[in-house]
Order: structure tokens, then sequence, then C-alpha cells
């Protein structure tokens, strides 16, 4: 008790209630507001769990549920993605597959005999010789897998079923915008979104955008986010947040989805549609550069995340990766924010003057080997990455969609009719269709909209919907 | 020298998939299931566009031509339990 | 592609029985082309449970797999190349004293052919050896520890390699498409890529599709393509050792070599179908079936479920050997579910029949002429 008032008097801003939890038996003190995951890296634990083979240090990436770079124990339940799970007074979270400890694992001896649990290894045989299979496969029963078996089994609620006409997947700038038009034009729409805030990959960033301004008058995409949320809410969206669309049926109309009530809870939706827009975004293309999976490494999102939602502290420099124009708004935005940056640069996939071959750093990375015909050591304290946007089709290709590669973005896309069809009465929209800034995929979930009330019998859509086609084609090329 | 990481679930390198494409394998479902690229938690939301990068590269092949792994459900993990609870659809 | 289009033996179908028969034929100095419609295990052969037991509820089954069983301890030695075998061992948990007292009665069968017995295991000594199962409505359970698991890609890998190694050429994305039959007897494959000859003999080893293609020779086999389909949850540290078999509902789920949690159950969408497609239905139900059997598992992650064939026949057994209708033309097909397991030893036994003429007792029970005459293989035993 006295410890713990203590720690309050230490860690506590005044108002602010603390929330207590321990990661490996230490202490943590954390805020409301905060996840397992930036709880941990605001009090210096960045490395949360041990990599499957080479027992490399794991930590916070992407910081949206799906890299799974994070997951940690938390009260006896294994694999728990600490990036959107909530801090709970008195959780206890373990790191996972290290001992003893993540900070110090003695199985990082097998990152410097990768022969051993190299794919040759296992299967070629290291030693090499076949009486010491059995043997090696006792060793191997004894490192396979992440986190321990449950020691505790959750608590999940009774599913339900949910009818609507219009089932909109991915509550980001072109999810939103299709939603918020249905529901204004008297459809009954439902909208499920991972996160547990709005906005997608909008939301968190609040610089100017000469595009949407000029097409839709929102200032910033972090603007267009919240009034995009906003119109959706008032026009009687039904929203369902920290909710998972995990797979796609379409010979019943059915998407199932999982409701994310906590790390331990939770329950099942079967949501029947009329019609489907899938608008679930794209994933971040990792850094190609030699260890590049350090803690202190992080996705575009994840880093913004951390600063715009949990108030992350940035003290040092950050090098940012990435020749696109997403990499110089990171850096614009990083900069407006008072961070001091290097880059961005280029990594090994790339081929310019200017790159990143590698990262270093003892417990998490420290800096940065840049060449530039010649090599150079730049400390750093984060790196962030912001380089390609592949689709997540995952949904589609389920169903059947066929995939079409497109050079543009150098990954597959669901291939449409033309028209944002894939399939009898489900379309795609945003970055998921290829779209790239953010006035296209604001604009391609409007028309995936217009295209939905045109089936729906609305004539009137048509000639509109053709209009915003076009000057959806040019956005295309001017952006790409 | 520090390892390039390309499946980061399954810690495969960017040198073991250039070594397995010399081998011959040359299709993404052979070096799925000889590497495991994809399989892991994340199920290749990071890595399979990256190998199909690689394995492009390495082969001599046109991006377009690569046939990708056949995608299946889920979308996202989800536990067990959650499944268990579910309403059934009727037959 | 400028290889040989005439050989001794043409296989269709690269799945594992294709490819240990190609080896075993090779290995008797044979030239062997596989031809594959997709890639090298892309039928069932990389979508099973890779499970392997010698404990079957019929004499001739339960001889076959127990030959085969013993191959497998030793494949990976044979091959030079780690197959992954562990015996892990088969749990069979029985809700009905009936079930149990016929399983107790079928040992002494096992015990006549020589195959090394499980033990019966009572309620109180499964609560101690795992502690993770829910005891409820559970009367005992039987133990066959001889039997275990292997890694599926890689025990196809194997044979792969061998193949090569031993000069066999394999096709990769090549369809059989007619098999071409002169006076009575099969000469050769017909392909997009041309006609494939054979001197010897034509091998069917394409799953369910083998009956499509026999047909095209005039054969008609019982076998249907039955969709099963399977699924697995992110790894956990190896808890759940050896396959529980929950045998009131026909389901089943074990931790995999890597420590993901493979599950799978019978559901009433195991129907006759062409298609791989994956069903909404079938997760819900394996779920449920093995989060009431391992409650602990309500809290672990589902990551992937997929579809595969079960080439299933009238008698549930596989058919084995030359049909009666058309000369050199052979099977290996039908093996409603067991068929990787079964791989070694038929592989052996097809290669003796084809290149030596002797069939093998072992294999001659499965002879594709059975079902014209009536000779039906009996289960014995029939649990769930
Ligand atoms: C979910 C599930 C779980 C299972 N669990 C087990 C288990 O635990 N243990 C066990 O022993 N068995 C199990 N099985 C069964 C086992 O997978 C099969 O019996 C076995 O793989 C059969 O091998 P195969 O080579 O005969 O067929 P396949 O692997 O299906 O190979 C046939 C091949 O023929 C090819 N082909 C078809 N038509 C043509 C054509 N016209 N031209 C060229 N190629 C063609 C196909 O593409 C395919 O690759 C399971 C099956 C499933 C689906
Ligand atoms: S899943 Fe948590 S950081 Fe990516």
């Amino acid at each position: 008790m006295r410890f713990q008032l203590m720690t309050l008097w230490v860690m506590g801003f005044p108002g602010e209630s603390r929330i207590l939890l321990s990661f490996d038996g230490k202490r943590v003190s954390a805020s409301r507001g905060d996840t397992v995951a930036s709880a941990l890296m605001k009090s210096g634990f960045y490395t949360f769990s041990r990599s499957l083979k080479y027992h490399r240090r794991r930590g916070y990436k992407c910081g949206r549920g799906y890299c799974r770079a994070c997951l940690v124990e938390v009260n006896g339940i294994p694999n728990v993605p600490a990036c959107i799970t909530r801090v709970e007074e008195g959780m206890r979270v373990r790191s996972q597959n290290a001992l003893p400890s993540a900070e110090f694992d003695l199985l990082s001896v097998l990152d410097k005999f990768p022969g051993l649990v190299s794919y040759k290894g296992l299967y070629e045989g290291l030693p090499g010789k076949w009486f010491v299979w059995p043997l090696s496969w006792r060793l191997i029963e004894k490192l396979v897998g992440l986190g321990r078996f449950p020691q505790e089994h959750g608590d999940y609620g009774k599913g339900e079923r949910v009818e609507a006409e219009v089932l909109v997947v991915g509550g980001g700038l072109s999810g939103l915008a299709a939603a918020s038009l249905l529901a204004e034009e008297g459809l009954n729409v439902t909208l499920v979104d991972s996160m547990e805030t709005l906005g997608g990959y909008a939301r968190l960033d609040p610089l100017e955008d000469a595009g949407l301004h000029e097409r839709h008058e929102y200032e910033s995409p972090q603007e267009a986010a919240r009034e995009l949320s906003r119109r959706a809410r008032s026009a009687g969206v039904k929203i369902l947040t920290s909710t998972d669309a995990y797979g796609l049926y379409p010979s019943k109309n059915l998407v199932g989805a999982y409701v994310r009530e906590s790390y331990r809870s939770g329950r099942h939706l079967a949501v029947k549609f009329k019609y489907l827009i899938l608008a679930t975004g794209a994933y971040e293309e990792p850094g190609l550069f030699e260890n590049n999976d350090l803690p202190g490494i992080m996705y575009d999102y994840g880093f913004r995340r951390l600063i715009v939602d949990h108030d992350f502290k940035i003290s040092g420099r950050v090098a940012v990766v990435g020749r696109g124009w997403r990499a110089s708004r990171l850096a614009a935005f990083l900069e407006a924010a008072g961070v001091e940056i290097v880059g961005p640069y280029g990594d090994l996939s790339s081929k310019d003057s200017e790159r990143i071959i590698a990262a270093y750093g003892r417990k998490k990375v420290s800096g940065v080997i840049v060449d530039a015909g010649n090599r150079r050591r730049i400390g750093v304290e984060y790196i962030a990455v912001a380089k390609g946007f592949y689709p997540a089709l995952e949904l589609a290709a389920q169903a059947g969609v066929r995939l079409r590669f497109d050079a543009r973005i150098g990954a597959h896309v669901p291939e449409h009719d033309g028209k944002l069809r894939v399939l009898n009465n489900v379309w795609v929209a945003g970055s998921l269709a290829g779209y790239l800034s953010y006035a296209d995929r604001l604009a391609s979930g409007l028309l995936a909209a217009y295209y939905v009330l045109v089936a729906e019998g609305r004539r009137e859509y048509a000639e509109k919907a053709a209009a915003l086609a076009s000057s959806l084609r040019a956005g295309v090329l001017m952006s790409g | 020298m520090g390892k390039v990481i390309v499946c980061f679930c399954e810690d495969v390198t960017l040198e073991e998939v250039r070594r397995a494409v010399k081998e011959g394998y040359r299709d993404l479902e052979h070096l799925k299931r000889l590497l495991g690229i994809g399989t892991g938690p994340c199920q290749g939301k990071q890595c399979l566009v990256t190998v199909a990068k690689i394995l492009a590269e390495e082969a001599g092949f046109d991006p377009s031509e690569i046939r990708l792994p056949t995608f299946r459900p889920p979308a996202r993990p989800v536990p067990l339990g959650v499944l268990a609870h579910a309403e059934l659809e009727e037959e | 592609m400028q290889s040989s289009r005439r050989s001794d033996y043409i296989i269709v179908g690269g799945g594992v029985v294709g490819l240990s028969i190609a080896y075993h034929l090779a290995r008797l100095g044979a030239s062997v082309i596989v031809v594959e419609r997709r890639y090298v295990g892309s039928g069932s052969s990389t979508r099973n449970a890779a499970n392997a037991r010698a404990h079957f509820f019929n004499r001739e089954a339960s001889l076959l797999a127990w030959e085969s069983l013993k191959r497998m301890y030793r494949l990976g030695r044979v091959l030079g190349y780690n197959t992954l075998f562990v015996r892990r061992g088969y749990l069979w948990l029985f809700y009905r004293e009936e079930h149990l007292e016929g399983m107790r009665s079928y040992m002494k069968t096992w015990r006549e052919l020589g195959i090394p017995e499980g033990r019966i295991l009572d309620v109180d000594e499964l609560a101690r050896r795992y502690p993770f199962l829910n005891l409820k409505g559970i009367v005992g359970g039987y133990l066959a520890d001889t039997n275990g698991r292997y890694h599926h890609d890689a025990v196809v890998r194997a044979y792969w390699k061998n193949c090569i190694k031993l000069g066999v050429q394999v096709l990769e994305y090549v369809e059989a498409e007619k098999i071409t039959v002169k006076s009575g007897r099969a000469v050769g494959v017909e392909t997009p890529v041309g006609l494939l000859e054979a001197d010897k003999a034509i091998i069917l080893a394409a799953g369910p599709w083998t009956r499509i293609l026999a047909k095209t020779a005039g054969v008609d086999l019982p076998i249907e393509p039955i969709r099963k389909e399977a699924m697995v949850t992110e790894p956990l540290k190896i808890t759940i050792r050896p396959l529980v078999i929950n045998t009131k509902v026909n389901a089943y789920a074990q931790q995999t070599l890597r420590g993901e949690v493979l599950l799978s159950s019978a559901t009433p969408l195991d129907v006759p179908t062409w298609s791989y497609q994956h069903t909404y239905q079938f997760p819900l139900r394996a779920a449920k079936a093995m989060v009431e059997t391992i409650p602990a598992l309500a809290a672990v992650n589902w990551l992937r479920q997929w579809a595969g064939h079960y080439a299933t026949t009238p008698d549930h057994n596989p058919v084995l050997g030359y049909v009666d209708e058309v000369e050199g033309l052979a099977v290996a097909s039908g093996f409603s579910g067991h068929g990787f397991m079964l791989a070694p030893a038929v592989g052996e036994y097809m290669a003796l029949l084809l290149e030596k003429g002797y069939l093998h007792p072992v294999m001659a029970p499965f002879s594709p002429g059975r079902f014209r005459e009536g000779r039906l293989i009996k289960e014995d035993l029939v649990i769930g």
C-alpha cells in the first residue's frame, strides 16, 4: 500500500487517476487512455515478447491489431495484442516465449546459431544425422509456440444475428463517406471497424491536404474523419467499433464478425446484408534493412497513434523510411510536433541514393546505418516506416473475388467491374480499391454509395455516379 | 551481420527466401510451406507482398505472374470461445 | 519443356500417394513421369490433419496401416529428410459404456494382428494425465501411443526430392485430361503439353479426381469427393500432445508440431462437392465441440480454416491395384480420409505389383474389383 502511494505520488498527474499493472512482475503505472502497449513503452519496456524461432525482440509496430508483434499474456490469457487492449487495474502482463524474461532471454542464443532452427536445420537435419532427429524433436517441442496454454478460459457472450440493408466494413474516410450518405438517403446502414475510434488512417493526419480541400472542402484528413464520423452518427448509422469482420460468405449474404469487449470477453456477430461495401483499407509495407525488427521501429500509423492518442513523448531523433508522399507527410507531421527527424530514406528495396541499410541497438533501436555512397551511423531513438500500402483484401479474396496486380502500388487489388462492384451485391472503396490520395479515397466511398443507390432503384444517382467516376479516374492519374 | 526479416511472425530472413528460390522453389505456395511465411499470427499481412517481390526479382518473373496463396477466414484472429457461442445458421 | 514424353509409367497426381509410388518405382529402376494439375501436394496431401495410426476397426485396414506406420517411423531416415514424425498418440474419449466395451473387446483383434496395444484409461487417470479435459459425460478413454503425427509438407517434400534425385519427372501445372485406350489397353495420358505415353502402365493417384479420369477410359469407380474442413489456432506452448478425439460428436483437436491447435469435426456440410470452398458453419461447429471437450481452448485465437477432400468409397477403404476393365491401368485412391498415413506402404506395394507383378497379401483385399463383386470390407466396430 505504501509503495503504491509512493508510485502515485511519483508518477501521477494531478487530478488524473493512475492505473497500476505489472509486466513480468515489475510495476507499471498507466493513465486511463493507455493501451497495454503504450503503458509499457511509457515505462520504458519496449520488448514485449520474443519471436518464434530466433527469440528476437518483439514489440509494438502497427498499432492497430494486425501485425501481432505486440502479443503478450494478460491475466493468464495468451497471445493478447497489447496495442488494442485497454489497461485495467491490476492486470498481470507477462512476456511470451522468453526464458526467463523478455528483457533477458537465454534462448536468444538461437539467434546466433540460426542453422539449428532454420528450415534447413529442421528438415535436412542439423546436426545432420538422422539419429539425432527424435532428440531434436524433444527439444523442438519445448521451443515451439508463442504463449502458454490458457490459464483462464475467458468469458464469451452469446452470439447475435443482425440484419442490415447495407453493411460497411471499415470506418476510414471511404467507409464513413459511404455509410453516412446511404444513411442520409434513408437506408438502414451498419458500419463495423476494428479500432475503438472511427476515422482510420486519416484520423491521425492533422496537416492540410490540398486535394481534400479542393474537392471535398475539408481542411485536413483529420477534420474529414471527424466530420464524417459525426455525420454518420447523426444520420443514424449503426456503428460497431472494436469489431473485426473476419469472414465474408457471399452465398449467404453474411459477414461473420467478432465484437471485442476486452482481452478476455466478446461475442460473435452474424450480419446478414443486402448490400456490402468493403472499405477495409490497407496494411503497411515493412522496411527492409538489417535488424528491421528491433523494438522502436514502427509503422506510420502506429507511430502517429502513440503521439495523437497516447500523448507519447518523443525525446530523441526519429528516422523516417519511405520515399513517397506518405513519408513526406509523416516527416512534416513530426516536425510540426517538434520532433527532430532524419530522412526520409530509402531502404534495401529501393534504388535510392540515400538508403538505410541497417538499424542497430541493444534493447531497442539506437541508430541507423545510412548508405549514401559512404556509410554513416546516425543515432536515433525511433524509426518510423511509411513505405507502401497493401490493400487489406482478405475478405474480398476469401469470397472468391479475383485479384489483379496493380503495378502502381506494387500489390494486388480486388478486380472490379469498372464500377467498384466485385460481386453481385458487394462493392469496394478506398485504398482497398487501390485509391491513394485522401481525396480519391473519400470520393471512391461516395461513388460506391452511389452505385448502391442505383442498385436500390434510385435512378437519379446514375448520372452523379458517372460524373464522379470520371473525376475520380482523373484523380487516380494525378496521385499515381 | 544482422538479419533482414521478411516474415516477422515466423522469423524468416531475406537470405532464406533468396536461397529457397535459388534452390528451385518458384511458387509462393511452396515457399510458404517450406519456410512458414504467411502462416503465423499475422497470416501474411506483412510478408506476402515482400516475398512475392523477392520471388519475382530472384526468379525473373513479372510480379503480375505470381500466384498468391488461397485466402481463408478469418481475416483477423477470433477466440474459439466466441465461435463456440455463435448462433448457428439454419442449414 | 524438352523432356521425354514417354516412360515406363505415367502417374497422374502429385500428392503423397502418387509421389510415393513414383519413388518406389524409380527405386526399382523404372522410368516415371508424374503429372500434377497444380502444384505438388495441392490436393489433400497438404490439407490433412497429419496423423497416423495403426488402430482401425477392421482387420484389413489395421494391417495395412500398421505396415505403413512402421515405415512412417523410419521414413525420414530412409529418405534422408526429416519428416518430423513424433509419437504423440491418439486419445479416444468415450461417452457411452458400450463404446468403451467395444473398444476393450476389439483390442484382442489388434493383439492377434501383432499391432502394439494402447490402454484403456479410466476417468481418474484421464483427469490426472490430461487436466485440460472436461470429463463431464466421459466414461473412459483409449490411449494408443504408438500412433503419431508427421509434418505433411515435409513428407511430401521428402518424397518429391527423392523422386527428382532418382530421375522421376514431376510436371507441375500439367493436367491429365484423358486416358488414351488402344485395343483395350491404356497407353497414354493426354495433357495440354501433349500426349504422354506409358510403356508399362498408367497409375491414377489423383485423389477424388481419379473417378473422372477413370471414366475417360470407360472405368467406373465409386469414389466420391467429400469435402472435409479443418482449422488451426495461433501457436501455443505444447500441452495437448495426443490427438484428442471426442467420439460423441466425432470431432478432434491436437496441437501441431508448431504448437497450433488443429481442430476438425464432422458436420452436416461434409457433402460430395468438388469445391474447396470453406464454410461459415464449420468453425462454429468445430469450436463448439472442442471447447466443450477442452474448455481452455475458448481463449485461444483461431487463425485459419481450409477445406480438402476425403476421396470416399462405399466401404470407406482405399482402392488399390489394376482395374479389371482396361489393361495397363492401375489406381491408388479412395482413401476415405486416411491416405496420407497409408502412403509409405501403398507406394511400396503398388510398385511391387506394377514392376514385379507381385500382389502383396496386405494390399490384396483393396482391389478395385471388390465393389462389382460385392466383397466390401466390413467395419467391425462403429463408434460415434
Ligand atoms: C481435413 C482432412 C484431414 C485429413 N486427415 C488425415 C490424417 O490425419 N491422416 C491421414 O492419413 N490422412 C488424412 N486425410 C486424408 C489424406 O489427406 C488423403 O487421403 C491423402 O492426402 C491422399 O493423398 P493422394 O496423393 O491420394 O491425394 P491428393 O493429395 O489429393 O493428390 C491428388 C493429386 O492429384 C492431382 N490431380 C487431380 N486430377 C488431376 C489431373 N487430371 N491431372 C493431374 N493431376 C491431377 C491433384 O491436384 C492432387 O494434387 C485428411 C484429409 C482431409 C481433407
Ligand atoms: S498488432 Fe499490436 S502492434 Fe501490431
